[in-house]
């Protein structure tokens, strides 16, 4: 199983451990990765607020460089995830694509519509299945309460991230956590929004709202927080 | 088939009000809507369950509920689309608003909201002689912002108001585009400004709940990001709000950064947004940045560009520079 990995900038910069984890677990369950060379961020949706148009320009490059590679893209950032998959959806039509085609290339690449965007999380559900990441687990983690924290980018909008297709993403981190042998905790924060988009902007409410899911995992008896 | 309904009740004439859950087993048919089985819970089993509906159709927007977590309009919603596999579902009053009886809420505060919008029509004068004219694309835009049947569920599940009931909300910032947007309303700058205040158009968190929410394709979520686009792009004055300045630069800086080395420099977006020679803030960043290096969690401040950066550069460029063709 290959694909075009997709890091995303934060697993460069804020959160290293990310990316190493993601190495070192892909080799182990049996996931061939393949850097894509010259991805650029998606722009997070920050960028969109200001040019929404450069957004859908990255994301449709980046979708080019993956389909030059012949992989379907591997993406391990909720973020990430839902930005592209929106993209995606915005390019499905043909006018706009061919309008973003135009600008693509001239720096000789494409992008013919289709790829594929799957987060390391379904990969590791629906491609390798719950039975095999269950008999490559080493060490059981029988008596951990670990609270799913899904990240709202890979929630919603649920008809870009094809949930219709494929239900089971909805409780894709419990059947994770449970093939591991540790217990979910179920928390009502688990599709919520952590408030990191207005860090900067309100910091008072960005902290109100991911310690209100924290705690209320605190107070469920978590022994930690699993995020994709 | 049988359908085991919980539903959070609450009684304010009692000595000491309190919720709590009751459930209800109610015979569904396969159609059934969760109105139609509420209804049927009031007139069949429990005479006392208080709740809003009245069209039955989706258009009157009073039947606004929380159906397993998450806001619907009960008339819309199908029992059978939310049964757990053992045949429960949950249904609460809508969130983030008081709650007067069961699953009726007190609407004041949604409705001050749209009122704080000046959600009217503020054209030129003087009056033309016929009508004053949109053009048909302008208006095949709004169709669906103005499709807004003010049903609150944007409203219940909006994560930002759970923290903050100063915030405006969705449905109210999604009414304030339907101006913003309309041609022949002609006080943007004065509306966009107002926009900018503290709980204005900056203080949403982009998190898609309204979206997900709305039954009728609203999108508040979309319209806040054209606005904050629109404020932008106009350099409409951010007022008072700290935030409002700081939500332009992030996004501006965030653009800059990723158009010149295609990839985003977390530390310099962090300095920039809030001023480099913000130095209250800077320095009150300096402990959060020593815990981050001592876990190795340190962004670069400077990180390679991207091989092909050239490639991201020039797109930029390229499109920036028609942005700027049409705007002449």
């Amino acid at each position: 199983m290959k694909f075009a990995f997709f890091p995303g900038c934060v697993s460069r910069g804020g959160a290293p451990e990310l990316y190493q984890s993601t190495i070192a677990v892909a080799e182990k369950i049996g996931i061939e990765l393949e850097e894509i060379e010259g991805w650029s961020c998606t722009g997070a949706g920050a960028l969109q607020e200001s040019n929404p148009l450069l957004g859908d320009t990255l994301n449709a490059r980046n979708f080019a460089l993956a389909q030059r590679m012949g992989l379907p893209i591997m993406t391990i950032c909720s973020t990430c995830q839902g930005v592209m998959a929106q993209a995606k959806v915005k390019l499905e039509d043909e006018e706009y694509r061919a309008q973003i085609n135009e600008i693509l290339a001239t720096e000789g690449l494409e992008y013919t519509g289709g790829i594929q965007v799957k987060h390391m999380l379904w990969v590791m559900v629906e491609d390798i299945g719950l039975d095999k990441i269950k008999s490559l687990a080493v060490r059981s983690l029988e008596g951990v309460f670990l609270a799913p924290f899904y990240g709202c980018y890979i929630v919603r909008p649920s008809a870009a991230l094809e949930y219709d297709e494929h239900p089971q993403r909805k409780v894709a981190l419990e059947l994770v956590i449970e093939a591991l042998g540790a217990n979910a905790v179920d928390n009502d924060g688990k599709t919520r929004c952590c408030g990191f988009p207005i860090l900067t902007i309100n910091e008072k409410n960005s902290l109100a709202m991911v310690a209100k899911h924290t705690g209320e995992a605190q107070d469920l008896g978590a022994d930690a927080m699993v995020t994709p | 088939m049988q359908a085991n309904v919980s539903v959070r009740r609450f009684n304010p004439d009692e000595e000491s009000p309190k919720s709590y859950d009751q459930e209800y087993q109610v015979q569904v048919d396969d159609n059934f809507t969760v109105l139609d089985t509420l209804i049927k819970v009031r007139e069949e089993i429990d005479g006392s369950l208080a709740l809003r509906c009245s069209c039955r159709a989706s258009i009157c927007g009073s039947c606004a509920v929380r159906v397993n977590g998450h806001a619907v309009l009960a008339c819309k919603a199908r029992v059978s689309e939310h049964l757990s596999e053992e045949g429960s579902i949950r249904v609460e009053p809508s969130g983030n608003q008081p709650v007067i009886k069961d699953l009726v809420v007190d609407l004041n505060p949604f409705w001050d909201k749209i009122r704080a919008v000046e959600p009217y029509m503020q054209p030129s004068l003087p009056e033309p002689e016929a009508e004053y004219l949109a053009p048909n694309e302008v208006m095949l835009h709004l169709v669906d912002v103005m499709g807004c049947i003010m049903c609150g569920a944007c409203y219940s599940d909006c994560t930002v108001l759970e923290v903050d009931k100063n915030f405006l909300g969705p449905a109210a910032l999604a009414k304030a585009y339907r101006f913003v947007a309309d041609t022949r309303d002609v006080e943007d700058d004065k509306r966009l400004r107002m926009y900018n205040e503290y709980g204005g158009m900056w203080d949403c968190t982009r998190c898609g709940e309204c979206v997900t929410a709305c039954p009728k394709g609203v999108a508040p979520m979309e319209r806040i990001m054209a606005m904050r686009e629109k404020a932008i792009e106009a350099n409409t004055p951010t007022g008072s709000y700290d935030g409002a300045a700081y939500g332009y630069r992030h996004s501006l800086v965030f653009e800059d950064l990723v158009s010149h080395s295609g990839r985003l420099n977390e530390t310099m977006l962090l300095v920039k947004t809030v001023g480099m020679f913000n130095l209250p803030k800077l320095i009150a960043m300096i402990p959060i940045a020593m815990n981050a290096a001592f876990r190795r969690k340190m962004p670069p401040m400077f990180h390679p560009t991207i091989p092909g950066v050239g490639q991201v550069r020039r797109i930029a460029a390229r499109i920036n520079a028609s942005k700027r063709e049409a705007a002449k």
